[in-house]
């Protein structure tokens, strides 16, 4: 999917909304895309499943990184969010069990009183941390520490939800490409979205970094290049069909001629 | 339909024919005008209505007590009051009673122990709970592997997807049976290389690493390997006919 026409520039930008940049970055690290309207609302659409929770899991959690790291797209997220939990007013309600409330309060751990946080900004935003912690819980430690999976040279996969044999579910991976390695043209027979940790590539004319969602869709055809300095660490989720011929298989083919 | 004798009937207005366009373009019986203009100003607006003000202003007093006093009268009037929608919103999606109840007894206890971290001016108790409930059911599905199949998108995929007859799962089935007993049948060196390019997804380099043995040699013996197979399996497949 083309996400800017080719020579349009800087004119496809609808507004602010239409960029995807990480405003707390230092300027050489913030994005200089402009993801085109055919993007946007496919995230759009994306961001309104998420409130609502009919994405699967795989596809939650990269949107719930993403929006960790994306402050502009938790600005989009918060009104979507508002009205999913407003139509919880909708929600039938059904009885608790007789018990519940007065088991729970006997569970409760005993706390210190804290002042609850009414002028103090979230910490955790302000930092930026280097990986979303959401996802440093679902993989139990630091990225760097992960034991990778090397497939292939310079690149290495960490499975999450599901791996390479899966074929009912989206699976969800994290993939680790060297610095400076040029991934063969390849296309993806489902929906692919990439959400960018560390490192930047670039398709085409469009730069990718740190807090940038790609979204390539079926019958995409690209050619990611990692920019030079830094690896490139990006929270992949794939669906269905593209798992067998996938990125990593097309790669072993190219590079590797099975 | 009282009030449409009083337009005139040349007027094709929404109104005269009783049906007007919602936002998601479905047509529905409008009500009295009036009333009408009354709804969409506040769903348009999502202009908070009196009663949701205290309701949130209440909400954050017994957020405060839970935080700085430990209050867990306030937990359980707060519970009380979220508790039975949260329920209602999960068993809507398809998850049972006791999971349900599992999962709201959680994110009471999530807000017993973050109950500092919300923040009023950020956004609403109401969608503070309700986030944590969504996250906490897709981290159900994701532990447990059950897709909610009430979802009209997994339903069309479902009936989209092709779906392999009896038999001919029955065959797969039998067929990947006979090839596994067909690897076994395979040399020692033919089993560790399928094993190794097609189980273990490695690479031939990798294979020649590992063995030692030289890169042509992991070739060879993969190809060769597949031959077998291939002359095994025809035989197999030729008896059984």
């Amino acid at each position: 999917m083309s996400i800017r026409a080719p020579g349009d520039g800087r004119a496809t930008q609808t507004g602010p909304a239409a960029r995807v940049a990480l405003p707390t970055l230092p300027h050489h690290m913030t994005s200089d895309i402009v993801v085109g309207p055919r993007t946007q609302n496919r995230v759009d659409r994306a961001l309104s499943k998420f409130a609502e929770g009919r994405l699967s899991p795989a596809r939650h959690t990269l949107i719930d990184c993403l929006v960790s790291l994306n402050p502009d797209i938790a600005r989009r997220l918060a009104p979507r969010e508002d009205k999913a939990a407003a139509r919880l007013r909708f929600a039938c309600a059904v009885p608790l069990s007789p018990y519940l409330i007065g088991d729970t309060l006997e569970v409760l751990p005993k706390l210190p009183a804290v002042e609850p946080a009414n002028d103090r900004a979230y910490i955790e935003d302000a930092d930026a941390p280097h990986t979303p912690s959401q996802l440093e819980k679902l993989v139990g430690g630091c990225v760097q520490d992960l034991n990778w999976s090397a497939s292939l040279p310079g690149v290495a996969v960490h499975d999450i939800i599901g791996d390479r044999t899966t074929t009912s579910q989206d699976r969800l991976y994290l993939l680790k490409i060297k610095a400076g390695l040029a991934l063969p043209t390849h296309s993806h027979e489902g929906e692919e979205w990439s959400l960018i940790l560390s490192g930047a590539y670039r398709t085409g004319k469009t730069i990718y970094r740190r807090g940038d969602l790609h979204v390539a869709n079926a019958k995409t055809t690209h050619a990611p290049e990692i920019l030079d300095g830094e690896d490139c660490v990006c929270l992949v989720m794939a669906s269905g069909k593209v798992r067998m011929q996938g990125l990593l298989p097309k790669l072993a083919q190219a590079i590797v001629g099975i | 339909m009282t009030y449409t004798d009083t337009l005139p009937i040349d007027d094709h207005s929404p109104a005269i024919t009783g049906l007007a366009w919602t936002r998601k373009g479905r047509m529905t019986t409008s009500p009295e005008p009036s009333e009408k203009a009354k709804t969409t100003k506040r769903k348009n607006g999502f202009a908070p209505s009196k009663k949701s003000i205290s309701a949130a202003k209440r909400d954050a007093a017994w957020l405060a007590a839970i935080a700085s006093e430990r209050d867990a009268k306030a937990l359980s009037d707060l519970f009380e009051v979220y508790g039975p929608k949260l329920k209602g919103w999960l068993m809507a999606r398809g998850v049972g009673n006791g999971t349900a109840e599992d999962i709201v007894q959680d994110v009471m206890i999530k807000v017993w122990t973050g109950a500092h971290m919300f923040d009023p001016k950020k956004a609403s108790f109401a969608t503070w709970v309700y986030r944590m409930t969504r996250n906490k059911w897709i981290d159900h599905q994701r532990k447990h592997g059950r897709m909610d199949v009430r979802d009209p998108e997994l339903m069309k995929t479902i009936a989209d997807d092709e779906v392999d007859s009896a038999e001919t799962e029955f065959m797969t089935r039998q067929s990947t049976d006979i090839l596994r007993e067909q690897i076994a049948r395979l040399t020692e060196a033919q089993q560790m290389a399928i094993r190794m390019a097609f189980l273990e997804f490695k690479t031939h380099k990798e294979i020649s690493a590992e063995t030692g043995l030289p890169l042509g040699t992991v070739k060879t013996r993969i190809r060769s390997a597949i031959q077998a197979l291939k002359v095994n399996m025809a035989r197999h497949e030729s008896l059984i006919r």
